[in-house]
């Protein structure tokens, strides 16, 4: 099946004065992944691995330093993200974003939201306009005597559905979602969940679902992605990535799950050691990111920096000394 | 309600009001719930069920516009409402800390984080300024802060979100408290980070037989931590009990949903259910007695009836619920006998 969309080497910098000298920040560090038709991914990592950087990239909004975006098999890396806005494609990337209260304008109605993505997307008017926003509410769920509300008159599961019906009126092959549940109460949260997981069958389209909710990865993505600092160190299908973590970052995360998944059988050998992870700041490329946190940590990892290596099922890994993975499973 | 000795917190009947151009809101009403030495408590429930506004007004800090109606809270056998500014002064920081949910915003921006510290100390001990210096920078290594000399002179935007949350700890516990509220302390901190900084919180309640009030709406946290959970819903506390039962047998309607709404275990999306309907509005003239009864599938005619926190049938003596038609035990644990 050819890739909806594919991420080759991708990597971004940013220049940083630091001690009087320029140096760069290896926000995004060579990243090689693909998203099928379809197919919902999920991307996990703590906060400052770079995930925001990788969607802004991935939805064009930000020009990569290296590296290809294609989507459909077309480099739509070459694209300005400037020229983007007026781009034929723009309309089959959306996002939906992580604040539904931050991401309104809260001086537009519902309706005046979602009809402007209809206006400058799919360059509607009038009637037609009218009846593409009314179908999106329907999508949603979203009462229509709602549409004319503001922002401060909705609640905040109304305005997620908002924020979802602005960004699937175009009728997107990818949705970008980054952390959309996060501002939400849990109650509200399964609602959401639900409602995208139903959108994802009737309208067929790709997710790439950013969060660091890893209960909820688990629940809604058939793949996971684990990024550390610019960097993917597992993919893989999301039940065998929980079941058997193969990296010592993922098996950390998933150690770290309170009352979840690992419950009781979390073990402290595997538990990062230390505080903070390295600087983003020009790493060394021959040493492991993870080393000073890795409860392995050998010799090898400070001479050789790990790549992403096929470890069989589906799964890559980019570290020397991977837990063993059994495939029993599926 | 008959304490044990030890009881340190003890919040009792509170009932809080805000006034305000819409209405009154009366936000907390009938609360009371009890914290022993040594204690870790949940307090779990959606955004506005009135965690916070308990919390404020235990520390009294609560907003101008908040009234506090009926009700006691005592802290140690003192009578915390009957206290005035400069008493409660005394008592905050040194004997009682709290935890804010945002770091960077609890922060000073402009300070140094180990002046901070200092600033703590020196408002509530006798300690000369070197002295403070010291203690300031063993009070980051207690947190766990890698390299603390160096990280004394640190302003917060120079600090990761994790360790800005641990300045803030180290600042709670400078003064060695005897009970730490601590209010979301990990919300938007990635679990390794979180993982850390309540294993730290743990172990010096354990060290200090400090209390705990760990105010949180995630049910998987509230678990792993939590000695006992107390459960509220629009300003009521509906059920309080050990948190092994409560999870195994929840009794009141309102936590069984909250559990079954939760991602934390679940085997797929479809086995979660949502909770129907919202908060109602805290302003209204004609609230019932019970505040879940408009979104409760259980609702019967005797939830008119005004409601009290009792033993829930057949648990133990300390397990209490606030309904008139709870879930038995025995259908609740088969149920969750089913998930396991």
């Amino acid at each position: 099946m050819p890739h909806l969309l594919e991420a080759i080497s991708l990597k971004r910098l940013f220049p940083v004065k630091k001690d009087g000298q320029t140096r760069q920040l290896h926000a995004v560090d060579g990243i090689d992944f693909h998203i099928a038709p379809g197919e919902t991914v999920g991307l996990v990592g703590e906060s400052g691995c770079g995930k925001s950087t990788l969607v802004r990239l991935l939805t064009r909004t930000l020009d990569p330093s290296d590296g290809q975006v294609r989507f459909r098999n077309r480099d739509i890396g070459l694209v300005r993200s400037r020229a983007m806005a007026l781009h034929p494609q723009r309309k089959d990337i959306q996002m939906v974003f992580q604040d539904p209260t931050d991401s309104l304008n809260p001086r537009y109605t519902a309706r005046q939201t979602i009809a402007e993505s209809v206006r400058l997307l799919c360059g509607l008017r009038g009637a037609e306009a009218a009846a593409r926003v009314e179908e999106a509410a329907g999508w949603v769920g979203l009462p229509l005597a709602l549409l004319d509300r503001y922002p401060h008159q909705l609640s905040g599961g109304q305005k997620a559905r908002v924020g979802i019906a602005r960004a699937i009126v175009s009728r997107p092959a990818l949705l970008v979602l980054d952390e959309p549940t996060a501002a939400l109460d849990v109650s509200v949260q399964t609602v959401i969940l639900q409602l995208l997981e139903r959108l994802k069958q009737e309208l067929q389209m790709s997710f790439l679902f950013v969060s660091h909710d890893l209960n909820v990865v688990r629940l809604l993505c058939d793949r996971v992605l684990v990024m550390y600092l610019g960097r993917v160190v597992e993919a893989g299908p999301t039940d065998a990535v929980f079941h058997t973590p193969a990296h010592p970052y993922t098996r950390a995360l998933i150690a770290s799950l309170p009352g979840g998944l690992a419950g009781g059988q979390a073990s402290a050998a595997d538990l990062l050691v230390g505080g903070d992870p390295q600087s983003p700041i020009d790493p060394d490329p021959n040493r492991c990111h993870l080393l000073g946190r890795c409860p392995r940590g050998l010799a090898r990892c400070g001479e050789v920096g790990p790549q992403l290596e096929d470890i069989g099922g589906g799964r890559q890994v980019a570290c020397h000394y991977p837990a063993v993975v059994q495939h029993v499973r599926q | 309600m008959n304490m044990p000795s030890n009881t340190l917190l003890e919040v009792d009947r509170l009932a809080v009001e805000f006034r305000t151009r819409g209405g009154t809101v009366r936000a907390l009403e009938n609360v009371s719930l009890a914290l022993a030495e040594g204690e870790t408590v949940g307090l779990v429930g959606e955004s506005g069920s009135g965690k916070s506004v308990l919390s404020f007004a235990a520390m009294g800090i609560q907003d101008a516009a908040a009234r506090i109606t009926a009700g006691a809270i005592r802290f140690a056998g003192q009578d915390l409402l009957a206290k005035k500014g400069a008493a409660m002064k005394a008592l905050r920081g040194r004997e009682m800390a709290m935890i804010f949910q945002n770091p960077r915003v609890a922060l000073n921006p402009i300070r140094q984080v180990g002046r901070q510290i200092e600033d703590v100390l020196a408002r509530h001990t006798d300690l000369l300024p070197a002295a403070r210096r010291a203690r300031a920078i063993e009070c980051l290594a207690e947190v766990r802060i890698p390299d603390p000399e160096r990280r004394y002179a640190a302003y917060p935007f120079e600090l990761s979100g994790g360790m800005c949350q641990r300045v803030m700890i180290a600042i709670a516990l400078a003064c060695k408290p005897r009970l730490l509220i601590a209010d979301e302390p990990t919300t938007g901190l990635d679990v390794t980070t979180q993982a850390a900084i309540m294993r730290l919180v743990r172990e010096l309640s354990a060290e200090r037989r400090m209390a705990t009030l760990l105010i949180t709406h995630d049910l998987g946290m509230a678990r792993e931590y939590c000695d006992r959970i107390a459960v509220m819903h629009a300003g009521h506390i509906v059920e309080v009990g050990p948190t092994e039962a409560l999870f195994a047998a929840p009794r009141h309607p309102y936590t069984e949903r909250l559990i079954a709404a939760t991602p934390v275990g679940a085997a797929s999306l479809a086995e979660l259910a949502a909770i129907d309907g919202n908060l109602p509005d805290l302003r209204r003239n004609d609230l019932p007695a019970c505040r879940f009864a408009e979104r409760c599938p259980r609702r019967g005619a005797e939830c008119e009836r005004p409601l009290a926190l009792a033993p829930a049938d057949g648990a133990s003596a300390t397990h209490l619920i606030a309904c008139h038609r709870p879930l038995t035990a025995a259908a609740t644990e088969a149920r969750h006998a089913a998930f396991a």
